[in-house]
């Protein structure tokens, strides 16, 4: 019991409670004192930030920030050494490891529940007619589903980038620690404010929140509010803290076009991150404010207009779709040149593409809104530089081909996952322009097409790198490798159950299925494809399940690796697994090329307690 | 060359400085979206239409918070030439022409207003506006608090003052934020 | 020492210069706004306004300055 007082996470919980008591009483007080009887919304919304703001202090995240107000000393990053063991994990620490680790987990733990939302509505769908469900509780569970999902995202990218980025640049650490562990932390009252929406009535307009449906929905709005705005500011503050990390902790000998191409792409997905983001913010607590002081923003009856909250929105959420996938296309880049031992196609092509992705992607949210009612003029613009994306994309395709192109390929799970993203992602891509084309839009917009189409670049562009992504780094965290038959039976049962999924979405998406709808009608025929793609939602969760049970399994079981298991020229890989605290005991240096796979003679870097034997032969940079 | 290598384990304070400089330039870039989507919001929504507000209170505040930011430069430059005491009154000063600021809006202007935050798009936007503006004012009185409180007790040096460049720059960037925010709400369009 | 008080002496004063000139630049504002100019020249003062904020009081330059000590 004393033991579980001490860890972290549980006072944070603890003080979360009271610090939401403690708005609840604020807001209740005032009215009370003005003479106002209660009411639930605003007490509820202040009782969510002031528990969230008592979460961070209960856990420990702004501790070292409250001594240097108080104009104390705290230990340099290079000083502290955390204890090992389970219990760290568990509470707050500045290692970018642990954090990487904390994100990862959260991130699967949210990846299954928001999956579970799927099933649970995917089962409904399964047949024409209202089986079990309520259109409120449908509604939620579409709307948790997509929120939720997207959540795990941003978090999953946390945790590959806060693992994996110091340790290729050869940094200690990320530049900001402690501001690294308290954008960690502020996900998690995040989290729970967002799935606690189920609790407070639900809501009902999908994860896009479109006003004027919520401004008049139940609380459950808020809260689904609330808990994306904290989210937000996790990944700002996250992206932040990655763009300085890049700019400003590299070991000497790397410069820009010598980084590893991972880190080309975080970059990339952070500068949307650390600006996009505040839009959702903000036009979400517009929404907020709207229900709780009157403002008219979004109000046609009140001098707003509902359009605005579609642009403001969009101008997050499309970007945001490529914060979700250049990591994942980046680990593709990455992993690649490693199982095919041939040098990355076209590097510095690749490098600027993620770039490009993301600059172009800030001009072209207006493809959500062709049917919006917004003005017509801006409906070709937005056509053209919707479809100008397909060049830096393309260009990434080209790359992996060639780099494919006559290489001595190997295939362990990792490798599967690179291709199986690839291949999902070239779906999305092709079935991508027919809705950014406006004639074709109007009619595909709302459907269970763009449905299909989604899910193909999520998967493409995020799960299937996920996965190799932890496939791949696994034995770094652990020492251990993953079981290679689990993995291959969770490459083999998702990839065909996940093309079946998505293929009848677009297939009842094309016969006129319209998005979150929670019944339809059994006169169009399309029953069984509906129960054919419900199977195949739920083969994916059974082939997720394996992969669950692999990872913990090989934790403990999984066969010892110590060395470079992948044969990778990258410098994480040269020094003994698992990566120790501070990540090298000895700073490296950059002397080639990071790709130069079957190149004789050629070198990525060079640790300096080996340029000391060698004498003067690596200090040639 | 060689040199170079032995420094990375543990970079040199200036080096952090210089990191928790862009660090910060990064932060103000990331708000400076929130404001900008306000500024979208009003020319959206209103157009050429402003609100009926006070337009001697406006130039008033205006005023106090140039002045203030004018102050801060001073605090900043005199402690960057160890000159503690011009660096306390300074920053003495920009507390008091930031606390005068949110008086200026808050309690006056607020009050002032012809309109209730309920009130039409003109409501909305005003009180979102100068609400979103004067929360950022706040929690820059706050951390000049931090930085006063610290300055009084010797912690600052010309060598050592990362807290009070931040202090200074984010109160510097809240000023830039009204010198838009300011011609958006009073001066531009008709009422 | 002679030197460092002539520097300070010189910044102090910059900071007096920056201010008159923000002082001039609001009276032309609001002189613009009152008598209902059209809205882009009150963009083009805010506009020199912020930028000699950012400029002589954020010190932008600073940023690029810190970069060369790096790693490079
Ligand atoms: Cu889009």
């Amino acid at each position: 019991m004393r033991k579980v007082i001490t860890v972290g996470l549980a006072r944070g919980i603890f003080w979360q409670i009271i610090g939401t008591l403690v708005g609840i009483g604020m807001v209740t007080g005032v009215r009370f004192l003005m003479g106002l009887g209660w009411k639930a919304e605003p007490a509820w919304v202040l009782g969510a930030f002031v528990g969230a703001i008592f979460f961070m202090g209960g856990v420990g995240a702004v501790t070292d920030w409250w001594r240097w107000v108080k104009g104390e000393r705290t230990l340099e990053v290079h000083e502290i050494h955390d204890p090992s063991g389970i219990w760290r994990y568990f509470g707050v620490s500045y290692d970018h490891k642990v954090i990487g680790i904390q994100y990862g987990v959260t991130s699967l733990i949210l990846l299954a529940i928001g999956g579970t939302f799927a099933l649970i509505f995917r089962t409904e769908l399964a047949e024409s007619g209202l089986q079990f469900l309520s259109f409120q509780e449908f509604n939620t569970l579409v709307g948790l589903h997509g929120m939720v999902l997207i959540i795990s995202i941003l978090l999953g990218i946390a945790a590959i980038a806060n693992y994996v980025t110091p340790l290729l640049i050869g940094a200690q650490d990320m530049a900001f620690p402690r501001l690294n562990a308290f954008a960690y932390w502020l996900a998690v009252p995040g989290s729970i404010l967002l799935l606690s929406a189920i609790f407070f009535g639900g809501f009902e307009t999908g994860w896009t929140g479109y006003p004027p449906l919520s401004v008049r929905g139940p609380l459950g709005m808020q809260m689904f509010f609330a808990g994306v705005f904290l989210n937000g500011w996790s990944s700002i503050l996250g992206a932040l803290n990655l763009i300085a990390t890049i700019l400003r902790m590299r070991t000497s000998g790397m410069n820009y076009f010598r980084m590893p191409i991972f880190v080309w792409s975080v970059l990339a997905t952070s500068i949307i991150a650390l600006t996009a983001t505040q839009l959702i913010g903000l036009s979400f607590q517009m929404v907020m404010f709207e229900r709780i002081f009157g403002m008219g923003f979004f109000d046609a009856n009140n001098g707003g207009d509902p359009i605005l909250f579609q642009h403001l929105f969009w101008f997050y959420s499309h970007p945001a779709v490529y914060i979700f996938v250049l990591p994942g296309l980046g680990i593709i880049s990455e992993l690649l040149p490693v199982f095919v031992r041939k040098p990355l196609f076209g590097y510095k092509w690749v490098a600027m593409s993620s770039l490009g992705i993301a600059l172009v992607g800030f001009l072209v949210w207006g493809h959500h809104m062709f049917t919006s009612g917004m003005q017509s003029y801006l409906r070709v613009p937005f056509m053209y530089s919707t479809l100008l994306v397909a060049v830096p994309t393309g260009i990434k395709f080209f790359s992996w081909v060639a780099t494919l192109w006559q290489g001595r390929i190997r295939f362990p799970t990792p490798m599967l996952f690179v291709l199986g993203g690839i291949f999902v992602f070239l779906m999305g891509g092709l079935t991508g322009p027919p809705n950014g084309t406006v004639s074709t839009d109007l009619h595909l917009h709302d459907t269970y097409w763009v449905v299909g189409h989604f899910h193909n670049t999520m998967f493409g562009g995020y799960v299937f790198p996920l996965f190799a992504a932890i496939y791949y780094w696994y034995p770094k965290i652990t020492g251990r490798r993953m079981n290679e038959t689990l993995g291959k039976l969770h490459f083999y049962l998702m990839t065909p159950a996940f093309f079946v999924m998505s293929f009848g979405q677009m297939r009842v998406g094309l016969l006129g299925m319209r998005r979150r709808i929670a019944d339809y009608d059994p006169a169009l025929g399309f029953d069984l494809t509906h129960l054919i793609v419900t199977i195949g939602g739920f083969l994916i969760a059974l082939a997720v399940l394996i992969f669950f049970i692999n990872l913990i399994y090989s934790a403990k079981r999984g066969s010892v690796a110590v060395d470079n298991v992948w044969e990778s020229r990258s410098p994480e890989w040269q020094v003994p697994s698992p990566a120790q605290m501070h990540n090298y005991p000895e700073p490296f240096e950059v002397v080639g090329e990071p790709y130069d796979y079957g190149l004789a003679g050629t070198q990525y870097v060079v640790f300096h307690n080996a340029e000391v034997s060698k004498g003067s032969e690596g200090s040639k940079l | 060359m060689s040199s170079r290598s032995s420094s990375l384990a543990h970079r040199s304070d200036e080096y952090q400085v210089g990191t928790n400089r862009l660090g910060l330039w990064l932060f103000i870039v990331s708000d400076s979206f929130v404001f900008g989507a306000l500024l979208i919001t009003r020319f959206y929504l209103l157009g050429d239409r402003r609100p009926h507000l006070e337009q001697s209170l406006g130039l008033i505040v205006t005023s106090v918070l140039l002045v203030s930011s004018f102050f801060m430069n001073r605090a900043e430059t005199a402690i960057a030439h160890n000159d503690r005491r011009t660096f306390l009154f300074s920053t003495a000063m920009t507390l008091i022409l930031g606390v005068a600021f949110l008086v200026g809006v808050i309690g006056f202007e607020w009050r002032l207003a012809p309109f209730g935050p309920a009130d039409g798009a003109e409501g909305a936007i005003f009180y979102m506006m100068t609400g979103m503006h004067a929360f950022h004012v706040l929690t820059g009185v706050l951390f000049l608090f931090v930085v006063l409180r610290n300055g009084l007790r010797g912690h600052y040096s010309a060598e050592s003052h990362w807290a009070v460049e931040a202090a200074a720059n984010y109160w510097h960037f809240v000023d830039v934020v009204w010198i838009f925010f300011y011609p958006a709400l009073y001066l531009i369009g008709r009422v | 020492m002679k030197d460092h008080d002539k520097d300070k002496t010189i910044a102090f004063r910059r900071g007096v210069v920056v201010l008159l000139a923000l002082a001039i630049l609001t009276a032309v504002e609001y002189w613009l706004g009152i008598s209902e100019t059209p809205a882009v020249f009150l963009w083009v003062v805010g506009l020199v306004k912020a930028v000699l904020v950012v400029w002589f009081f954020m010190h932008i330059g600073r940023i690029l300055e810190t970069q060369e000590g790096g790693q490079r």
